[in-house]
């Protein structure tokens, strides 16, 4: 009887995640099945659970115009936007942790603010300026425009893995030469990797899934995946076949990326933890 | 010359004053260690003399050479952090050549250095780990080594060995003296335990929080035994020493204090209060003749080589410490004597110790 108990509680957290997952990848194998499924079986009502699979929908989705461009240009903003992200965010992260900072707490309430704003702010303004500057419709503009978000995530969250890092690593290499830049570097930088692989991680998910802000402030060479989804719909129809392959087409790098990552995504929102 | 000198030292955090008029010269090749209890500021004036704190004034010299406007790493010192403060991504041997390949030395020259050091300090097996590998102890050696290998001037260790438990600490405590006379390096070590001050310092600063303290933090500087056979005023009296002096407050009465039933005659300017201090292991029980304190036996602990004894006497609670083979039972009468010789006398209103004259006949 005891065996059963245990066997129970041990069974329960199983059954909880297989219907959390179960819940969370319903829209994606549906997606799966509409883009694997014939035009014919794809809204066949009762739903056909039986098909044999057809793969003409994602040669349709990768050659449908812009589709590909836009594809690519999604990586380079990510690249890029990761890059400044990064370039900016390491040496702020360093410097907001030290206690003799003044005004630390504004500027970290401030950059808290920023990643809370809704991005439609920003597009009124945005678009004006882009266009006076001739950053209106290039990827540098996107991945620059992006940093609204992105920096100050980046910002907190490094904050965060660096404070777990004992000062005196610091004063230590401090002793022995080591100027700020060559301790960020060699010490900050490799020790938190995990928790910067978990930055880079999130932060190419939200921007790669970004659509209010492409939407407004690229045409057409810019473009990005979520908009040439979108794009699917046509005027009078829309191909829900190539729609639903492009949809299972862009979410694969972010899946590959998290399936890749995730002991470091997990690794680094626990570095704290397991110091 | 001196190997390091303090000079007028004021530290401040913000507008809380940690340390005031420090003076302190230390010799070359001195093991000087700074005692005293939690945040009385030993830290901070360490971190002073490596350059990772700053004065508010006075004036630190290194080797003769004024230090205040020198940047850390060339004032010639090596620091070993509380905590190791070692890289966690690196080997134990990259740990060790960490500032060497910084200074861009030649690859041959600093694996020669690595391998010399990390056979003095018993890690040559390790050099490949990573410190999340190694135990306590070794830990220990690897911030050991890094500092050895600098071949420093000065060393200045912070608390190095209050991570490592109780058995391991006394050999490192071996170990480390071992290493100064090695080395003759100078070497001033932070510490909150007073073993460690008394086994392995040749001169031991007392240094008292400065809510506690006079005009400056420093309460004695001396060698381990001048702080405990002539302590200079109260605070070294009650710190160093355990279990610790017993201590007496008297009034003082036509030229004579009495403590009990023993009268005590006082010399030269008298101040209004005294305090009497007696050592445990200097109270005589049942032992001589002539005047005595009566007392009871309240409670005993056997340590095996000593004997702590707790007695109560109509001036309060005395600590005794005896052979082991003294055998007296709870709720015994005894009488207790304090030879002359062996009484401490402290002006209860200063805190400071009396003139050694001061005591004209102690009876008893
Ligand atoms: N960075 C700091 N900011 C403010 N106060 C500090 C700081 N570091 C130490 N203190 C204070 O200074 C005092 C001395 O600290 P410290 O030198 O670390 O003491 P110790 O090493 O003797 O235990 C303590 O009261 C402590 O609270
Ligand atoms: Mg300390």
């Amino acid at each position: 009887m005891s065996t059963s108990a245990s066997f129970r509680r041990r069974l329960w957290p199983y059954v909880v995640a297989v219907v959390a997952v179960a819940v969370s990848l319903f829209p994606i194998f549906w997606i799966l099945t509409i883009a694997l499924k014939s035009r014919m079986d794809a809204f066949a009502m009762p739903p056909v659970w039986f098909f044999s699979p057809v793969w003409e929908n994602f040669g349709r989705a990768w050659s449908a115009q812009g589709f590909s461009g836009a594809f690519f240009n999604s990586l380079i903003v990510c690249a890029i936007g990761n890059v400044l992200a990064l370039a900016a965010g390491i040496p702020a992260a360093y410097y907001l942790n030290k206690r003799h900072v003044p005004g630390r707490r504004t500027i970290l309430i401030l950059l808290l603010i920023s990643y809370m704003l809704p991005e439609f702010l920003f597009i009124v303004p945005m678009y004006v300026l882009f266009q006076s500057i001739g950053l209106y419709d290039t990827v540098i503009g996107l991945a620059l425009i992006y940093q609204v978000f992105t920096l100050p995530f980046t910002i907190w969250l490094l904050r965060a893995f660096f404070a777990d890092i004992p000062e005196a690593l610091a004063e230590a290499a401090r002793l022995e030469g080591a100027g700020t830049l060559r301790i960020v570097w060699t010490i900050y930088v490799p020790i938190a990797a995990p928790g910067i692989a978990a930055t880079v991680i999130l932060n190419s998910i939200k921007m790669w899934n970004e659509l209010t802000i492409a939407l407004a402030l690229t045409f057409e060479k810019a473009q990005t995946v979520t908009l040439a989804v979108a794009g699917f719909r046509g005027y009078a129809s829309i191909d829900w076949g190539a729609m639903s392959a492009a949809s299972i087409i862009i979410i694969l790098p972010m899946a590959l990326f998290a399936i890749l990552a995730q002991r470091r995504i997990v690794q680094g929102l626990s570095l704290g933890a397991v110091k | 010359m001196s190997a390091v000198s303090l000079q007028g030292i004021d530290i401040s955090y913000g507008s809380v004053d940690v340390v005031r008029n420090l003076d302190l010269d230390i010799k070359s090749g001195e093991f000087v260690v700074f005692v005293g209890p939690s945040g009385c500021g030993k830290s901070t004036t360490l971190r002073l003399i490596a350059g990772l704190e700053e004065g508010r004034s006075g004036e630190i010299s290194i080797g003769g050479r004024v230090v205040n406007e020198i940047d850390p790493a060339k004032r010639d010192v090596a620091m070993v952090f509380q905590n190791y403060a070692l890289f966690p991504h690196m080997s134990v041997a990259d740990n060790i050549s960490f500032g060497m390949r910084l200074r861009g030395e030649a690859k041959e020259k600093i694996a020669a250095s690595v391998a010399d050091v990390a056979r003095m300090v018993g890690l040559q097996d390790h050099l490949h780990k990573r410190p999340g590998a190694l135990s306590g102890g070794q830990r220990q050696r690897v911030a050991l080594a890094r500092a050895i290998v600098r071949k420093p001037a000065v060393f200045l260790f912070d608390e190095p060995l209050s991570n490592l438990d109780a058995e391991f600490r006394a050999a490192m405590r071996y170990e480390l003296s071992r290493l100064h006379r090695e080395l003759g390096s100078t070497m001033i070590y932070v510490t909150h335990d007073q073993v460690e001050a008394m086994t392995m310092g040749d001169r031991i600063a007392v240094l008292a929080p400065l809510k506690q303290a006079g005009r400056s933090n420093l309460m004695q500087f001396g060698t381990p035994e001048e702080v405990y056979h002539r302590p200079a005023n109260l605070f070294v009296a009650k710190f160093i020493g355990s279990p610790p002096m017993n201590l007496f407050e008297v009034r003082m009465e036509n030229g004579e204090v009495r403590l009990g039933s023993v009268s005590l005659r006082i010399g030269g300017s008298i101040p209004a209060a005294l305090t009497v201090g007696i050592r445990p292991e200097h109270v005589l029980i049942n032992v001589g003749e002539g005047p005595s304190i009566d007392a009871t036996v309240e409670g005993m602990e056997n340590l095996g080589h000593e004997k702590l004894w707790f007695l109560a006497t109509g001036i309060g609670r005395v600590v005794a410490r005896t052979q082991d083979n003294v055998q007296h039972i709870t709720g015994e009468k005894v009488s207790l004597r304090f030879p002359g010789e062996r009484l401490h006398l402290f002006d209860s209103a200063t805190g400071e110790r009396m003139p050694e004259d001061s005591l004209v006949r102690g009876k008893g």
